[in-house]
C-alpha cells in the first residue's frame, strides 16, 4: 500500500498508462498497483434484465401521474384521520374552553336555544363541559352534532334540552377520530358519578347503564332530567353500531329553556351515524385547488428546478391535502 | 409567444400561490385572534346567569326512597322487552327519539319504578401478558345493576373473539348469586389463549331468569373491544431485520476484506465472482 501511495508523488501518473508496465518488466508487480486508487462500487446485483425498458406512452404517463397523486391523497387522508385529527381537536378544545369561560365569567352561556342577545346559538357554540374522571373525559360540549361540529368536541343535540334541565339531553361524541372524546364511556358502570358544568351551574349525574340500539329505553319520569351520551361502538374507526349511556341527574333540576328545533326539524346531519354533505361544494374547490397545486408544481419542476419547486410547492401540497381531507372526512359517519 | 405564454402561466402560479398563503395567513391570524381572547384569568369561576337556581347537592328530595349508595336509582332498561310499570318504553327502534319536552313519556306522581330490572355496564378488558406466545390471559368485565324489588340469580358467558371472528376462549355460566335489590356487582371472568390475535372482541351475555316479577327476561349481550400488541410476531419481525442486516453487514465486510489484497477483485460481484470480470472493469475504467 505504502508504494501505491507513494508512487503517485514519486513519479507524475498522469503520464501514459503504458508506461508503468514497460517500467514493471523487472519485478512483475508495478503493474496492478496504479488500478487501487480507482475503486467504484460495482452494483451489488447485475442489470435486472438486458431488455430496454420501453418509454410510457402518453396514456399511461397520465395514468401513472394520476395514480401517484390519488395515492397520495389516500395516505393523505389516512395520516389525517388516525393522527392529525386528534390534534385538531386539541386545539378546537383549547379555542372553545377559551370561549367558554369567557362566556361563564360574563354570565351569558346560553340556558335555551337562543343566546344572549336573543339569536339562534349557532352550531358549535360551546354550551358545556362535560367532566368524567373516571375515564379521563374533561371537553367543552359545543351545540350541534353534525360531523363538522363533532370535530371539536362532544356536541349538544339540538332538540334536547340542556345537561340538567328538565327534560331528556343528548350529547354526542365520537368513539376514534378527533381525540375520541367518548370511546370509552361504554366503560362506564351503573352508579358512576360525573358532572356537567352549563350556564345553570354544576349539573351532577349518576350513571343508568349502557344501552345498545334496539334496547328499551329506561322510562322517563317527568319533571326529572336525564343526559344520554351517545356514541359508536365497534372497532376503531370501524364502527358497527350505536351505544348510548343513560344517565340521571342527581343535582337540582333545572328549568328548561326554549327549544326552537324539535326532533323532526332536525337535520339529517345532525342524527347518529350521519354524513354531512351540506359542503360537498367546498371539497369541488379544495379537490381544485389541491389540482392547481399539482399542476403549478409540475410546471415549476420543469420550469425552475426541482430545490425551489420543493420549497414552495410541498406546504402548498399540504395545506391542499389537509382541506381536501378535512372534507372527505365529512362524508364518514359523525361518530367515528 | 413562448415568453407570453410563460410569463402568463407564472402569473397565474404566483396568484395561486399568494391564494395559498393568503389562506394560511387568514387562518393563523383567526387562529391568532381565537387564542388572544385566552388573557382573561385563568380561574374564572363560573357563575350562573340570572334566573339559574343554584344547584343542590347528591341526592335530593326527586330521588325520594332509593338509597343507592352513588345516587343512582336507577332507571332501567335491562334486558327486558317490556316494562313492568306499563309506563311508556320510548321506542325501541334503531334511532332512539328522545322527546324534547319535559312532558313527554309521564309516569304516576308517587312512581319511582322506572320500569327496568337490570341495568349494565360495556365490557372492559384488561390483559395480562405471558411469556408464553400462544398463552396470554384477558380478564373481562362488567357491571350489573338490579332494580327490581326482587333478588336474583344470575349467569353469564363470557366468549372473546380474534379479528376474523374465530373463537379463542369462552366460559360459560359464571353464576350471580343472589344480587339483591339496588345491588351493583361487578362480575369478571378470566380467559386466556390470548395469543398473537390482536384486535380482540370480548362478548358478554348475561342470561337473567325466564321472567323476575312477572316481567318475561332475555339474555342480553354487551361488547368490549381489545387491542393487545402482538409481541411475538413483533419480536420475530425485529429479529428478522436485525439478522438480515448483520448478514448484509459481515458479508460486506468479508467481500471487502477478501478484495482488497488482490487488486480489489471481486468487490461487488459477489462470492462467485471470476477473475474475468473485475479484469474487464477495470479494464474499462482505464
Amino acid at each position: 500500500m505504502t508504494d501505491t501511495l507513494e508512487r503517485p508523488s514519486g513519479e507524475a501518473s498522469e503520464t501514459a498508462e503504458g508506461e508503468p508496465t514497460a517500467a514493471g518488466h523487472p519485478d512483475a508487480r508495478p503493474p496492478k498497483p496504479p488500478k487501487i486508487p480507482r475503486p467504484p462500487k460495482p452494483p451489488r446485483r447485475p442489470p435486472a434484465s438486458a431488455m430496454p425498458v420501453e418509454p410510457l406512452g402518453p396514456i399511461q404517463t397520465v395514468l401513472r401521474g394520476v395514480l401517484l397523486l390519488v395515492a397520495a391523497m389516500l395516505f393523505a387522508f389516512a395520516a389525517n384521520l388516525t393522527i392529525l385529527s386528534h390534534v385538531q381537536h386539541f386545539v378546537a378544545q383549547q379555542q372553545q374552553l377559551n370561549e367558554l369561560r369567557v362566556e361563564a365569567a360574563a354570565g351569558t352561556l346560553p340556558v335555551s336555544e337562543a343566546t344572549f342577545d336573543e339569536k339562534l346559538v349557532p352550531d358549535g357554540a360551546p354550551v358545556g363541559f362535560i367532566d368524567i374522571p373516571s375515564i379521563n373525559v374533561h371537553e367543552v360540549i359545543s351545540e350541534g352534532t353534525s360531523g363538522d361540529v363533532l370535530k371539536s368536541g362532544p356536541g349538544h343535540r339540538r332538540d334536547s334540552v340542556l345537561p340538567g334541565q328538565a327534560g331528556i339531553s343528548t350529547v354526542m361524541g365520537r368513539a376514534a377520530a378527533f381525540g375520541g372524546p367518548f370511546s370509552r364511556i361504554q366503560e362506564l358502570a351503573p352508579g358512576d358519578t360525573f358532572t356537567v358544568v352549563t350556564g345553570q351551574g354544576t349539573q351532577r349525574f349518576a350513571v343508568i347503564g349502557v344501552r345498545y340500539s334496539g334496547d328499551p329505553v329506561p322510562t322517563f319520569r317527568g319533571g326529572t332530567s336525564r343526559l344520554t351520551l351517545i356514541t359508536a361502538r365497534g372497532l376503531a374507526y370501524v364502527p358497527t353500531a350505536v351505544a348510548y349511556v343513560d344517565a340521571e341527574l342527581t343535582s337540582q333540576v333545572q328549568p328548561a329553556g326554549a327549544r326552537q328545533t324539535t326532533f323532526l326539524a332536525l337535520p339529517a346531519r345532525d342524527t347518529t351515524m350521519a354524513t354531512d354533505t351540506s359542503t360537498l361544494w367546498a371539497l369541488v374547490f379544495a379537490l381544485q385547488f389541491l389540482l392547481a397545486v399539482e399542476i403549478g408544481a409540475v410546471w415549476a419542476f420543469r420550469r425552475i428546478g426541482a430545490q425551489k419547486t420543493w420549497v414552495v410547492f410541498a406546504p402548498l401540497s399540504i395545506l391542499a391535502a389537509l382541506y381536501v381531507s378535512n372534507q372527505m372526512i365529512l362524508l364518514l359517519p359523525n361518530l367515528l | 409567444m413562448k415568453s407570453r405564454k410563460s410569463a402568463i402561466a407564472a402569473r397565474v402560479a404566483a396568484t395561486l400561490l399568494l391564494c395559498g398563503v393568503a389562506t394560511t395567513v387568514m387562518g393563523a391570524s383567526s387562529a391568532l385572534a381565537e387564542g388572544g381572547s385566552g388573557g382573561i384569568g385563568i380561574t374564572v369561576s363560573v357563575t350562573a346567569p340570572p334566573g339559574g337556581a343554584s344547584t343542590a347537592p347528591i341526592g335530593s328530595a326527586q330521588l325520594g326512597s332509593s338509597g343507592s349508595a352513588a345516587g343512582g336509582s336507577g332507571a332501567g332498561s335491562g334486558s327486558g322487552s317490556g316494562s313492568g310499570s306499563g309506563s311508556a318504553v320510548v321506542g325501541s327502534g334503531s334511532t332512539v327519539v328522545t322527546p324534547t319536552s319535559p312532558n313527554a313519556p309521564d309516569a304516576a306522581a308517587d312512581e319511582f319504578d322506572l320500569g327496568g330490572i337490570l341495568f349494565l355496564s360495556g365490557v372492559s378488558s384488561d390483559y395480562g401478558w405471558s411469556i408464553n406466545p400462544l398463552s396470554g390471559d384477558t380478564s373481562e368485565h362488567f357491571t350489573v345493576h338490579n332494580v327490581s324489588q326482587e333478588t336474583i340469580d344470575l349467569t353469564a358467558n363470557f366468549t372473546i373473539v380474534g379479528p376474523f371472528g374465530n373463537e379463542i376462549a369462552h366460559v360459560d355460566a359464571v353464576p350471580i348469586k343472589a344480587l339483591k335489590p339496588d345491588e351493583s356487582r361487578v362480575i369478571e371472568a378470566k380467559l386466556s389463549g390470548v395469543g398473537q390475535w390482536a384486535f380482540i372482541t370480548a362478548h358478554a351475555t348475561l342470561v337473567p331468569p325466564p321472567s323476575v316479577a312477572g316481567t318475561p327476561l332475555t339474555p342480553v349481550t354487551r361488547d368490549g373491544f381489545l387491542f393487545v400488541l402482538p409481541w411475538f410476531i413483533v419480536v420475530l419481525l425485529i429479529l428478522g431485520v436485525g439478522a438480515y442486516s448483520v448478514v448484509r453487514l459481515v458479508r460486506g465486510a468479508e467481500l471487502t476484506a477478501l478484495g482488497a489484497p488482490p487488486a480489489g477483485v471481486g468487490a461487488g460481484a459477489g462470492a462467485g465472482a471470476g477473475a474475468g470480470e473485475p479484469g474487464a472493469l477495470a479494464g474499462g475504467a482505464a
